[in-house]
């Protein structure tokens, strides 16, 4: 399944920044995360990193796919059917939307 | 716990927030507490700066540096692996061995995983590391002359491949308001789809290369120019260390 996104990034407080993903497939949802911004570069740069994933993973259940069948491809852009599905075990779908050490929140709304 | 984001603020707030016990004595100057919102040691602080503030704590990453000699690892996940660093396929005998450093370094409450490789001291032109494929093995394959050579080449091996199959990797990168100098993208990480490569790499012990395994693993390609081009380092590189980081989550 193709799914691109647009992604934008605002300071909106002196300590949080707003990144936002919008998907180009009308049915999923334009998904928000508010990252600490002062915080050492390479920890903001983990959070950013952590929110994109978290936000990919969503749409991928949102679609209506399972975590362990499927997967978001950033390089083809693509929500993609995971080879070899039996042997993804060793990754647990409960670790998504797990709460991030200075990750804000990242919540869902349509723009 | 993360730190109110508005209202009354105190320093005792800021102490439980890094791990310190209610009401131990602590500086707004600690390390640990200056860390939270990324401030130098003397720097100019406020209260308000730490509202919303949160003690970070990493997920799994792989540190790669240059303190030994040869590509090794220290992760019990990471049974087998091997590398290419600077595009010399001479680090198998490091890899191919046992665990060198049977040690697994934990920071902040999480795993972090350490992955030691070099190529004389310096990490400029990484090839790429593929985890959970090494072995040695050795066989002979036709010469083209009517005889037969020796090879000894790494092939699948008994490391979890799939260990870290469903999550992302990427290398550090430096976002500016919401760009970034160095961004190689996040990649997926699964059995059998693009991590999935003809492993070439092996040492002949005559002539000829051995005939190639596939490997089935977590590939990371990372190549940056490095100073002697005048390229950048990614984010979290070390210049005395020659240390780099990939994140995986």
């Amino acid at each position: 399944m193709n799914l691109d996104f647009e992604q934008t990034y605002l300071q909106i407080s002196d300590n949080v920044m707003k990144m936002t993903m919008k998907p180009s497939v009308e049915f999923l949802k334009t998904k928000q995360a508010f990252i600490q911004t002062n915080v050492p570069v390479h920890h903001f740069d983990q959070l950013c990193f952590k929110a994109e994933v978290d936000i990919v993973r969503q749409w991928v259940l949102d679609s209506g796919f399972s975590l362990e069948t499927h997967a978001y491809d950033f390089g083809s852009k693509k929500i993609i059917e995971v080879p070899n599905s039996n042997a993804l075990s060793s990754y647990d779908a409960s670790d998504i939307r797990k709460p991030v050490k200075g990750l804000l929140k990242t919540n869902s709304e349509d723009l | 716990m993360t730190l109110p984001a508005s209202g009354a603020i105190s320093l005792n707030q800021m102490h439980v927030e890094v791990g310190g016990s209610s009401g131990s004595t602590a500086s707004i100057n600690d390390t640990d507490i200056r860390a939270l919102i990324g401030k130098s040691s003397g720097a100019t602080m406020a209260f308000n700066e730490w509202y919303g503030a949160t003690q970070f704590v990493a997920d799994r990453q792989i540190d790669l540096d240059a303190t030994y000699n040869s590509a090794k690892y220290a992760v019990n996940e990471f049974t087998n692996y091997t590398g290419v660093l600077g595009n010399v396929p001479g680090t198998v005998a490091g890899c191919i061995a046992a665990r060198h450093d049977n040690a697994v370094i934990y920071t902040q409450g999480a795993s972090t995983y350490y992955i030691h490789g070099t190529q004389g001291g310096s990490l400029n032109n990484i090839g790429s590391f593929r985890f959970n494929t090494a072995q040695s093995i050795s066989g002979t394959s036709p010469n083209g002359s009517g005889g037969t050579y020796d090879w000894l080449r790494a092939n699948g091996g008994g490391g979890t491949a799939n260990f870290f199959d469903g999550k992302y990797w990427r290398i550090p990168s430096a976002f500016t308001d919401g760009t970034s100098t160095v961004h190689s993208g996040n990649y997926l990480i699964s059995n059998g789809s693009s991590n999935t490569v003809a492993a070439t790499f092996a040492i002949p012990i005559g002539s000829g290369n051995p005939p190639p395994t596939v490997f089935t693993g977590f590939s990371a390609s990372i190549n940056f120019p490095g100073p002697s081009n005048a390229g950048s380092y990614p984010l979290d590189y070390n210049s005395s260390t020659k240390r780099i980081v990939i994140q995986i989550y």
